[in-house]
């Protein structure tokens, strides 16, 4: 092997969501530096938030991702009910639920087919994999318009969706909004299962890996918009006690946060959660998942792909399972009455757990609120994984190659900074 | 079947398109379709299924002074200043994969409403009524473009 120095630094990311840079220096046949630093701007949203009636917090939250602001008004309606004491209706959270599985579906399809699996099949983007494999991204494509579509039917509108409110929702769809709608998913219900025999049949990378998976649990349920927050090292805890166990750390250098459990590193997202919570999965999906001969709990991090695809099965299942029992409740959302308190929410976005605090007072006035959002809990992970992943493939490949797997290693994580293609610039010092 | 899309956001001169697809409301023709879409990305590519002449309606930032109409009738050839986004593709990415997918329609126009400098606060009123005009002009073209059909 010819020794060398390879520099790769990328200034700022460019085509991603937010602000950020691959730093990775190898020297000599080792990595010297590796940093993936997210510049994202210090959390003005939670500044934002002060001073702001509890009912403005939804809508406020949801801005901050155009991709899961379900997400964000699912965890900040769960944090701002604890806070004033209130019980939302079994109606209610059946619907959250169905809202949240449009998320899922929209949000899945888009990463499993256009923004992903063009990095195991070899293409470099959507347009040049459709050559090749134009019924699959036809099927991405319808997946993520239905998910859209089911946003659409609790939401009002699909991106930023202004349908939610603290206790429910402002309105209840009709019944033949909701037959029109269970009509669709019923007929999505076999690509969905055409993607997750398709997706099991790509060619990962088998590398597996030691890590924390964290994610919530759900009593009955697989894990979406309520639950515990556990992990596979014995971790079980209410989203009251999250603060007691996870800490967010400045680095140097940048204004990125990063997450530790007892100061380890963890995993949230789908993979995380398939592997704490295979028990919970609907019966239909887990026979499809058994028959693709995967085994999980599984260590390999590629996996996520196939990971999704299960979850826009489970997506479907679950949002068919609930509008077949749908009826016109007397009221879309409980009366809010205010008090003074803190209250703490989790959910579990697309890319993985998303944890809310607010203190308001007797008003319903925030006077003080935190969002850990799932790419900073993720962040130190994806620089372990880095490491990992390009010492196993061979810090000898050439730039441009060490470059596509540092590229696939960050998209695998559909990080909100992120997924973009080609978004790391080269530039080589050999001295 | 002829299907009108207004693409937009709720942001200012943004809803230019959204704002001719209200203006065709009160005009139904047989065979027509209008609908307004949120910033749709590469899902745009489901709104070209079952119909044969599509005709896109967005606003253009820069090209001219507001209110101006620029009409592309091969858009498919698009070379428009952004990339792929983070999460979406953009229009012109979207309409080359529809390419690749072989579900562009017959005919495929684009008009562009020009806002140069947008106000993402308010429509203003020059970008309004150059919608409401371009939407007179869509609803004289569609009935001939069907009566030429029907003929």
């Amino acid at each position: 092997m010819t020794e060398r120095s390879v520099s790769i630094h990328v200034p700022a990311m460019t085509r991603v969501e937010g602000e950020g840079a691959l730093r990775l220096q190898i020297e000599n046949g080792d990595i010297q530096t590796l940093a993936l630093d997210i510049f994202e701007p210090p959390r003005y949203f939670e500044k934002f938030l002060e001073g702001r009636r509890y009912h403005e917090v939804i809508d406020i939250v949801a801005r901050i991702c155009g991709i899961c602001p379900i997400a964000y008004q699912m965890s900040a309606a769960q944090a701002l009910e604890n806070a004033f004491g209130l019980e939302p209706s079994d109606w209610v959270k059946a619907m959250r639920r169905v809202f949240y599985c449009g998320e899922w579906l929209q949000s899945h399809a888009l990463h499993v087919h256009l923004l992903a699996a063009p990095d195991f099949l070899g293409f470099d983007s959507v347009v040049g994999m459709a050559a090749e494999y134009p019924d699959a991204v036809r099927r991405g494509l319808q997946l993520q318009g239905l998910g859209n579509d089911l946003i659409r039917l609790l939401g009002g509108r699909s991106v930023h969706p202004v349908g939610a409110c603290v206790g429910g929702f402002h309105r209840a769809p009709e019944q033949a909004e909701v037959d029109d709608m269970l009509n669709r998913l019923n007929k999505a219900l076999p690509e969905a299962e055409t993607l997750v025999e398709w997706s099991a049949g790509l060619t990962m990378p088998d590398d597996p890996q030691d890590f924390v998976n964290v994610s919530l649990r759900h009593e009955s349920d697989y894990p979406l918009e309520q639950g515990r927050i556990v992990s596979d090292e014995g971790l079980d805890i209410t989203v009251d006690e999250y603060e007691q166990h996870f800490v967010e750390t400045h680095r140097a250098q940048s204004t990125a946060l990063f997450s530790s459990l007892h100061d380890k590193p963890y995993l949230v997202g789908p993979l995380a959660r398939l592997n704490l919570n295979l028990d919970r999965l609907p019966t239909a999906s887990r026979a499809l998942l058994d028959k693709t001969g995967i085994r999980f709990p599984n260590r390999n991090m590629f996996l996520s792909l196939f990971a999704r695809a299960l979850e826009i099965h489970v997506a479907i299942i679950e949002a068919i399972r609930l509008l077949e029992n749908y009826t016109l409740p007397d009221e879309s959302a409980a009366a809010v009455t205010p008090r003074a308190g803190i209250g703490c929410g989790a959910t579990e976005a697309p890319r993985g757990l998303l944890w809310h605090r607010y203190e308001v007072d007797a008003h319903g006035t925030i006077r003080a609120a935190r969002i850990v959002p799932p790419t900073s809990q993720n962040q130190a992970r994806i620089e372990a994984d880095l490491h990992r992943s390009l010492v196993a493939f061979g810090l000898d490949q050439s730039d441009d190659a060490l470059r596509l797997r540092a590229e696939t290693v960050i998209r695998n994580y559909d990080p909100c900074i992120s997924c973009a293609t080609h978004f790391l610039k080269i530039n080589v010092d050999r001295r | 079947m002829i299907r009108i899309i207004g693409l937009g956001s709720p942001f200012g001169d943004d809803r230019a398109g959204w704002h001719l697809i209200r203006s065709l409301e009160d005009w139904v023709a047989a065979g027509v379709d209008a609908v307004a879409l949120d910033r749709p990305g590469a899902a745009l590519v489901n709104w070209f299924a079952d119909v044969d002449n599509v005709i896109l309606v967005d606003a253009v930032a820069g090209e001219g002074p507001p209110g101006r109409i620029i009409e592309i009738d091969d858009p498919a050839t698009l070379q428009l200043a952004g990339s792929f986004s983070s999460h979406q593709l953009d229009l012109a990415a979207t309409l080359k994969l529809a390419q690749t997918l072989g579900t562009l329609p017959r005919k495929l126009t684009l008009y562009g409403i020009a806002v140069g400098q947008p106000d993402l606060e308010t429509l203003r009123d020059s970008v309004a009524t150059a919608a409401e005009r371009l939407a007179v002009q869509l609803i004289h073209q569609t009935k001939a473009e069907q009566a030429a059909i029907s003929g």
